[in-house]
């Protein structure tokens, strides 16, 4: 109230910047881990885009067969939709790759298509691991001739990418709770700062609110201090990956997402912040005072 | 608010657990002059922490304005707050801040900054002591400081300004001029209540009590002299 709520930060710089840096570090891992993950899994997705999980039926299976087991896996809750593989549309996709001179010389026909069909899961990467299990099963029964899942190291992707998502949401409950404690103990060591000037001001008839809103307006702008600094050491290292992966593995990443994640952390960092703040703002330094005094405080 | 009502009303005021206070009771009308003094512990400094708002007795009623503190939320509590100018000894300053900046403060509370300026140091010049103006707090010696906080309890003219044993420890200059300050404000509307040991050279111009046993008692009433009481002296 006499000085800008900033004003205190100033006076203890040293702690401030300490606290804003060790802050966006709590909040640089959780961006890291997710930067990677949705990193990881944009490009395994579009990897698994395009080898869903087939199954392949013998020749001489009849079409009711071939609809009920349809059907069946179309029922499975893990999967989105279930899409027939034509023999005719798969011999076109042949001819139209290979072209129809190649083709008319090896003397493929339509009855040397396969027929089966193709599995889709509902969520787009862990989905598929899910899916995979449960259409390799499919093998076991008499119509399949054979099932045609990704690659092991497609599937090792995928966990990894798996892995590193639950790290990311792990890492990011961990780091909400450690920078909020970071922020509280840093705004309760500049409450108690400024606990003469809150009780003259209490005295003179300033109202809770008023004492607690420079501590709200601290934890914000300085969670948000905490936020930014985040964003561009986490900016400087998104960017650096991305070149590198285009450059040296020759993997365009979809990096999208994870810019609009990390675009998120001022606002998450000030989210923090303003959270640990509020329990503090509604504290009463008078009542310590006149507890001295055996009288009760006014404001418990 | 009611204008009509007492400024400062306590009924039965007791505080038993800390001993002092037994039985209180004290109205304080607008625009009065009332000097309390009692001996060194007789519960002054409880008596005035209690009509300053700064601790809920344990026991008794407090009504200011009209407007009973029981039923007083904390807002409530907060806007009686800012009809008193009060300080205690030793008054709590900050350290790092001028005089001026001190002084300012209620009128920051009360949300009238722009006039703040203007009238503190009208304040300090009628007091004689427009050289404290920009000298941090830090700096004082024991006595600019308590006429610091006499000055902040009295910066405005609120309705009610209460000052705890500070004047009687001041040189007898610097207590004629804030005798002087806090009279102009008297004659302005202003109640002021006085705790101490002696009562001061304006006291007359108002009620005097005598804080004893844990109870005030008019010092202008004769105590009757018992057979018990002369026996006693004797």
């Amino acid at each position: 109230m006499i000085q800008g709520p900033l004003e205190k930060c100033k006076q203890q710089r040293l702690l401030t910047v300490c606290t804003v840096f060790a802050m966006a570090l709590v909040l640089l891992i959780p961006v890291g881990f997710s930067t990677m993950a949705v990193a990881s899994a944009s490009a395994v997705d579009e990897y698994l885009k395009a080898y869903r999980p087939q199954v392949f039926l013998n020749a001489d299976v009849e079409q009711a067969e071939v609809d009920a087991l349809m059907a069946e896996v179309e029922s499975w809750p893990e999967v989105e939709a279930v899409s027939k593989l034509d023999p005719q549309a798969n011999l076109d996709y042949l001819r139209q790759n290979l072209g129809e001179d190649v083709v008319d010389s090896l003397g493929v026909t339509r009855g040397m298509m396969p027929t089966g069909f193709e599995v889709k899961p509902v969520t787009p990467l862990l989905g598929h691991v899910e899916v995979i299990a449960l259409v390799s099963g499919l093998e076991a029964r008499q119509i399949v001739d054979a099932v045609h899942l990704p690659s092991a190291e497609s599937r090792r992707a995928m966990g990894l990418a798996s892995t590193m998502m639950a790290l990311a949401l792990l890492s990011a409950i961990l780091a909400l709770i450690v920078s909020g404690l970071l922020m509280r103990w840093y705004l309760k060591t500049l409450r108690e700062a400024e606990a003469s000037q809150d009780q003259i001001l209490e005295m003179f008839g300033a109202t809770k609110q008023q004492l607690g809103t420079p501590t709200l307006i601290r934890g914000a702008i300085i969670g948000f201090g905490a936020g930014v600094v985040t964003f561009i050491v986490a900016a400087i290292g998104l960017s650096s990956i991305h070149a590198f992966a285009d450059v040296y593995v020759g993997v365009k990443l979809d990096t999208m997402t994870a810019w609009l994640c990390m675009f998120a952390t001022p606002l998450i960092g000030s989210f923090v912040g303003t959270l640990a703040a509020l329990p503090l703002s509604r504290r009463n330094p008078l009542a310590i005072r006149t507890k001295t005094f055996g009288l009760k405080p006014y404001f418990a | 608010m009611r204008k009509d009502a007492p400024i400062i009303s306590c009924f039965g005021l007791k505080t038993p657990v800390c001993g002092s206070l037994t039985d209180v009771s004290l109205d304080v009308e607008r625009g009065e002059w009332v000097e309390v003094i009692g001996s060194r512990g007789c519960g002054k400094s409880r008596l005035f922490d209690i009509m300053s708002l700064r601790g809920r007795p344990p026991e008794g009623r407090l009504v200011f304005g009209g407007r009973n503190i029981d039923r007083t939320n904390d807002r409530g509590v907060a806007e009686v707050r800012r009809m008193f100018g009060s300080c205690a000894e030793p008054p709590v300053l900050l350290e790092d801040r001028t005089v001026i900046e001190n002084m300012a403060i209620p009128f920051v509370v009360r949300g009238e900054p722009r006039i703040a300026l203007d009238v503190c140091e009208a304040l300090l010049e009628t007091a004689n002591l427009l050289d404290l103006r920009d000298r941090t707090v830090e700096s004082l010696s024991y006595q600019e400081r308590l006429a610091t906080g006499v000055l902040r309890a009295a910066a405005g003219g609120p309705p009610a300004i209460l000052i705890d044993g500070v004047l009687e420890r001041l040189d007898v200059g610097i207590r004629k001029q804030l005798i002087e300050v806090l009279r102009s404000a008297h004659l302005n509307g202003s109640a002021v209540v006085l705790f101490g040991t002696t009562f001061s050279e304006n006291a007359r111009r108002g009620r005097r009590f005598i804080l004893e046993d844990g109870s005030l008692r008019d010092a202008e009433v004769p105590v009757l002299v018992t057979p018990e009481l002369a026996e006693g002296a004797a």
